[in-house]
């Protein structure tokens, strides 16, 4: 049944975008192709822009999600034990489970196994699935879903293509890979896949790395920690330990074979040969050939650039290409990745979170797959240097035109000056959020007042930006350690347009993940973002594409770099909508100087 | 719960710090209950002395030193703050307070530089601290003008010369960039900052081989070195935790301070006994200064303590390498190898146990490793060369000292070996090319000098091959030599050059003790006695040159029966076939 629905909906789908192309089909084949409409969307708000104040409103109580994260050190009530895995953990993945339209959400839960197994805590990862009325159930019994594992973070993607999304969840032991059964129930697919990843993990990227048409999975692995392994802070404290405190593992690759397995690839690929501590990760092509590429952010190790060379193997060249270190050549606290093109300049910058003490840094990329820190010219570093950043996005809350920032903080030893006047165990490691207006220009600056999503304080994690409300700006969870979540409601301001586009692959299948998409408005303004899952620590959601297009109410056209590096260009249309652009579909454009 | 915009709140900490006077009370106001004992009571004491002098910035600052050293920010600005107000001219208030604050709080840093400059112009570690400050908030100019000054108050500092080429390449001006770096690198080779800037540099410049150069080698050096701050090294000096002596004692190691090091370490593990990184730093400056069986004991704890530490087993293989526990060191060195399986080093360290083990064939793969993870270092890449020359791998020795010398054009060493390569693959002309260089460049040994001189005599250059023996002679004084020098003038086939009485009496000298008549110097003694025509003694030498041969060499023995009969014809050696 659960297949029947997931096809019936590709059929109907498909019947679409027949029916609009052959409505424009016009005699001249050079004309550009429209692309379709997605299926019409339960959304309440047809234009999709707000004139509700302020930027982000706390609609956590509102949703009806009770979830709260469990720590163990903070249950142990110990002085010596502080779990190091509790200080990492804590990711969500926003998607639409179950093909209703509607974001769901599974929070990930990383209690230590003991006091699962002794204590009243419910450990368990938890999902809550949105229903007619607007708010979130617990559905985790009937889902399938909910490992009782050490959890830390999760993402999605479609990894059998039939057209839903399935889950991974990375943890401090064996991680577990849930299919998508289509009827918003999982099964563990774990032992049958060959997803054998033991170590303690991170964040997991998609990609199809060989472009076979099915997507690979690239796994960040932390350190090989024990509980034998006691730290200290500078006043002999029990604290949290960091990553020198054991060795760093290296990060593995799986590839997708298409029968439902996956095999481990990483010594191939060549990633094996480096073991860092790694953390955040996000992939897509930064070098401007078509093809994926990965980078890592690793904690106090250099950071990596896994360029790929085209016959299953990456070539590390993250030092001389500029992002490896910061513009002081020090390798940095990595922990969370945003990736976005805030200057407009049609290449994906990064961004990476980093420890207190050091600034986060934006690596601007500067074409050809080299970057330059440019973290002092942004002015997003001075902020950040009392905080310690996890979960960061880029993304156009407002809707202008131009990729705001937010980071989620949290310390992960404990503060010399807490923040939050309370004296529960976390209060130590409290810090606020933050959030970055582009002021146009790629300068950023932080609101005045303040956004709520930058005045609540708390040990966050993962930050995630994701239409809940399909509205169509972006609102944004962001998960807190042994604390509950926290969901911003946003409202961009009234009279900002928005475009979401689903980049399809040539079968309509599924997103096309990797694929980087280029909008045209205004006749001449042109804004870029890559088709990926959204967030680079620890979380995941659907590889929907947003656009600001300020007060354009329509675009003039869009052109997808399809993984492998065909371009093709679709015609323009109104704002305010999702699209669907399905490969082989459009236009193909060769570029200038191109043979042939 | 809420709270005020963050800018906000700290600037009202750092305010309230710097106006408010220190609290008055007893206890510091800090909450010091789960605080090291030691820490604790050192607070304690000094916060008590700073009440009882109120007026003592001495006081005061110690006070705030020792807060700052364990991580008491805020209370440790307060304690600055009440010292500056009694010293207001003692540049270390503002200094410790603006190097406190520049990683919290990067604006308000800004004017405690200024202050603590105003007060000392002349401190190049503050100017450094200042210019990063500044890149920071994205004011390159100034920046620049502290790197500047730093640079004219102290030339070799590495770490100025890193800043300016660093600022430089962000601004595009890779030629200016390229001097700095490279000025920083000749001053400290194993910058990895450095290197990685000269790695972005080379690409951006087209030259993608220096980049990966580079690139490889900012990932095998040991880090980007710290300033030099004997100021602020106060402050690190009140840290009573484990983790300070550790800092502390890394520091005196890497200045060559072994005792001051060991001091710490020990100081250390009074606190803990069986802290094992204490260990573990122990064993490393145990190695150090030679002394293996403490290295060895200090390192079975650490692995004793903390079994998944790193870097142990490999100094474990070292100490026991030293100790001459062959067997012991190389499971050592393959249990390193495991931790990191392409760690230059470890591969290093068992292929040379394997050398020591006179294993030359299970140790070449792992030297052949570990030179192709790290092709730019050099005694490495030199090991090798030695260990294939000796295995008679003259060819592959050659290549490998081929790129040493391309590494290091003045190093002795390359040149040396790389003449001995050729010498063994009889590649007469080159090797006498090398072996000139290393004698040019200060080889003063007897293994060069007669391998020089033997190179010369293969060219025909005899001449030069006499000239060369009668200085070493005279320098060394050695027999070797002698021998050799003894054996030209006695066989030479050029008659300009032979001189059979100086031969005869070079020969007679150096057998003159039953040790010295050994085969190879009988043999010399013989011909020298045919080549003056005492034929009669050249038969009787030569018989008792093959009396001493050992069994076995055969070729040696044919060679001098086959003189034998040439004396026993009254001929001289140059009349036979030897030539």
């Amino acid at each position: 049944m659960a297949r029947a629905l997931t096809l019936a909906r590709i059929v109907l789908l498909v019947v679409v975008a027949c029916a609009v192309l052959a409505g424009c089909r016009k005699s001249d084949s050079s004309k550009e192709t429209q692309p379709t409409d997605s299926q019409s969307k339960p959304s309440s708000d047809a234009n999709g822009v707000s004139d509700k104040a302020p930027l982000f409103s706390d609609i956590t109580k509102a949703t009806g999600i009770d979830f709260v994260h469990a720590a163990a050190s903070t249950v142990r009530d110990h002085p010596t034990k502080h779990y190091y895995p509790d200080i990492m953990a804590g990711g969500v993945c926003a998607f639409d489970a179950d093909n209703d339209g509607w974001i769901d959400l599974y929070f990930t839960n990383g209690s230590h196994p003991d006091l699962c197994a002794t204590s009243q805590y419910d450990c368990r990862d938890r999902f809550y699935r949105r229903n007619a009325a607007g708010s979130f159930v617990d559905e985790t019994d009937a889902s399938g879903l909910g490992h009782t594992g050490y959890s830390m973070g999760c993402a999605v993607a479609d990894i059998d293509n039939d057209g839903d999304l399935d889950l991974y969840v990375t943890a401090y032991g064996q991680d577990v890979l849930y299919r998508n059964d289509g009827d918003g129930t999982f099964t563990d697919i774990t032992k049958s896949s060959g997803v054998d990843n033991a170590e303690w993990s991170a964040s997991v990227s998609f990609l199809d790395y060989d472009v076979d048409g099915w997507l690979d999975v690239y796994v960040t692995n932390y350190v090989d920690y024990t509980e034998a392994v006691t730290c200290r802070d500078a006043a002999g404290r029990f604290d949290f330990c960091g990553p020198k405190s054991s060795p760093g593992v290296a990060d593995v690759l799986y590839r997708n074979k298409g029968d439902g397995t996956f095999e481990d690839k990483s010594i191939a690929a060549r990633i094996a040969a480096v073991s860092y501590a790694g953390l955040g990760v996000v992939s897509g092509d930064l070098d401007g050939d078509g093809w994926p590429d990965i980078y890592v952010a690793n904690d106090a190790d250099p950071n990596l650039l896994w360029i790929n060379q085209k016959d299953g193997t990456f070539v590390e060249e993250a030092l001389m290409r500029g992002a490896a270190y910061n513009a002081g050549g020090e390798a940095e606290a990595g922990m969370g990745i945003a990736h976005g093109d805030p200057d407009n300049d049609t290449r994906i910058d990064l961004f990476v979170t980093h420890l207190i003490g050091e600034t986060n840094t934006f690596y601007r990329n500067i074409g050809n797959g080299d970057f330059d820190d440019e973290t002092a010219i942004t002015r997003l570093g001075v902020a950040s240097l009392d905080l310690t950043g996890f979960g960061t996005a880029m993304f156009d809350a407002d809707l202008d035109g131009h990729a705001d920032l937010a980071v989620a903080n949290g310390a992960v030893k404990r503060r010399a000056t807490p923040l939050d006047n309370r004296t529960d165990f976390w209060s130590d490691y409290a810090e606020p959020n933050l959030f970055f207006h582009n002021l146009g220009d790629a300068r950023f600056a932080q609101p005045t007042p303040p956004t709520s999503l930058s005045q609540s304080l708390g040990t966050s994690r993962s930050l995630l930006p994701v239409d809940i409300d399909r509205d169509g700006d972006l609102d944004v969870i962001i998960t807190n350690i042994d604390h509950p979540p926290h969901v911003y409601q946003t409202n961009a301001p009234n009279g900002n347009h928005w475009l979401a586009v689903r980049a399809v692959t040539a079968d309509g299948m599924r997103d096309a993940i990797g694929a980087t998409v280029e909008v045209v408005f205004n006749q001449s303004e042109r804004r870029t973002s890559w088709v990926a899952p959204p967030g680079g620590y620890q979380s995941g959601g659907e590889s929907v594409v947003h656009f600001g297009l300020g007060s354009a109410a329509d675009f003039q056209s869009l052109e997808v770099i399809w993984p492998g590096g065909q371009r093709e260009r679709f015609g323009g249309g109104k704002a305010n909508r999702t699209i669907n652009v399905q490969q082989g579909t459009g236009t193909i454009v060769v570029p200038a100087g191109s043979p042939g | 719960m809420k709270i005020p915009q963050r800018c906000t709140w700290v600037r009202t900490i750092v305010l309230l710090a710097i106006l408010t006077k220190p609290t008055l009370s007893g206890q510091p106001d800090i909450d010091l209950s789960s605080v090291e004992p030691q820490v604790r009571q050192a607070i304690e004491s000094a916060h008590q002395h700073a009440l009882q002098n109120p007026s003592a910035p001495d006081a005061w600052g110690r006070y705030g030193m020792l807060l700052d050293a364990h991580g008491f920010a805020a209370i440790a600005i307060d304690a600055y703050a009440t010292a500056r107000q009694h010293a207001p001219r003692d540049m270390r208030w503002p200094y410790y307070t603006a190097v406190l604050l520049q990683d919290r709080d990067a604006t308000a840093a800004l004017s405690h530089y200024q202050a603590a400059l105003a007060i000392k112009a002349d401190y190049a570690p503050a100017h450094v601290r200042f210019a990063r400050l500044l890149l920071r908030l994205g004011r390159e100019e100034e920046a620049l003008r502290h790197f500047r000054t730093a640079r004219d108050l102290d030339p070799e500092s590495a770490v100025v010369h890193l800043g300016i080429g660093q600022l430089f390449l962000a601004r595009g001006d890779m030629e200016d960039a390229r001097v700095s770096l490279e000025k920083a690198v000749a001053l400290q080779p194993g910058n990895s900052a450095a290197h990685a800037a000269l790695a972005r540099l080379c690409r951006r410049t087209g030259d993608r081989d220096a980049a990966l150069q580079h690139a490889r080698a900012a990932r095998l050096s040991v880090g980007t070195f710290m300033i030099e701050d004997p100021l602020h090294f106060e402050v690190q000096k009140m840290g009573l935790r484990i983790g300070s002596f550790l800092r502390r004692g890394a520091l005196y190691r890497q200045q060559g301070k072994l005792a001051d090091a060991i001091a710490e370490y020990q100081r250390a593990l009074e606190f803990n006994p069986d802290d094992a990184h204490v260990h573990a730093s122990l064993a490393l400056v145990s190695l150090d200064q030679n002394r293996p069986r403490e290295a060895l004991s200090h390192t079975n704890k650490a692995l004793e303590l903390l079994p998944q530490i790193r870097g142990q087993h490999a100094l474990r293989a070292q100490a026991l390498m030293k100790l001459n526990q062959l067997d012991q060191a190389e499971e050592s060195a393959l249990r390193a190898c495991d931790e990191d399986p392409d760690s230059p080093g470890y591969l290093f360290l068992l292929g040379t146990i394997r050398v020591q083990k006179r294993d030359l064939q299970r140790a070449l793969p792992s030297l052949a490793r570990a030179v192709e993870l790290d092709p730019d270092h050099l005694q490495r890449r030199i090991t090798l060369a030695r260990t294939l020359l000796a295995m008679q791998k003259s060819h592959d020795a050659t290549k490998h000292l081929e790129s040493a010398t391309t590494i290091a054009p003045r190093n002795v060493d390359a040149w040396r070996l790389l003449g001995l390569a050729r010498m063994q693959s009889s590649d007469w002309l080159e090797a006498e090319e090398a072996l000139r260089t290393a004698v040019e460049l200060g080889a003063r040994d007897e293994i060069v000098d007669r391998a020089w001189a033997t190179s010369l005599q293969k060219l025909g250059r005899f001449n030069e091959a006499v000239k060369h023996l009668e200085d070493s002679l005279k320098r060394s004084g050695s027999d070797e030599v002698a021998n050799d020098l003894a054996w030209l003038l006695a066989t030479c086939p050029n008659d300009d050059i032979r001189q059979g009485m100086r031969a005869l009496e070079l020969a007679q000298r150096i057998t003159q003790s039953p040790a010295g008549r050994t085969p190879a110097r009988l043999d010399t003694l013989a011909a020298s006695y045919a080549e003056v025509g005492r034929f009669e003694d050249a038969v009787r030498t030569i018989d008792e040159a093959i009396h001493a041969l050992p069994t076995g060499e055969n070729s040696t023995d044919s060679a001098y029966t086959a003189r034998r009969e040439l004396y026993r014809a009254s001929k001289p050696y140059r009349s036979g076939n030897g030539h």
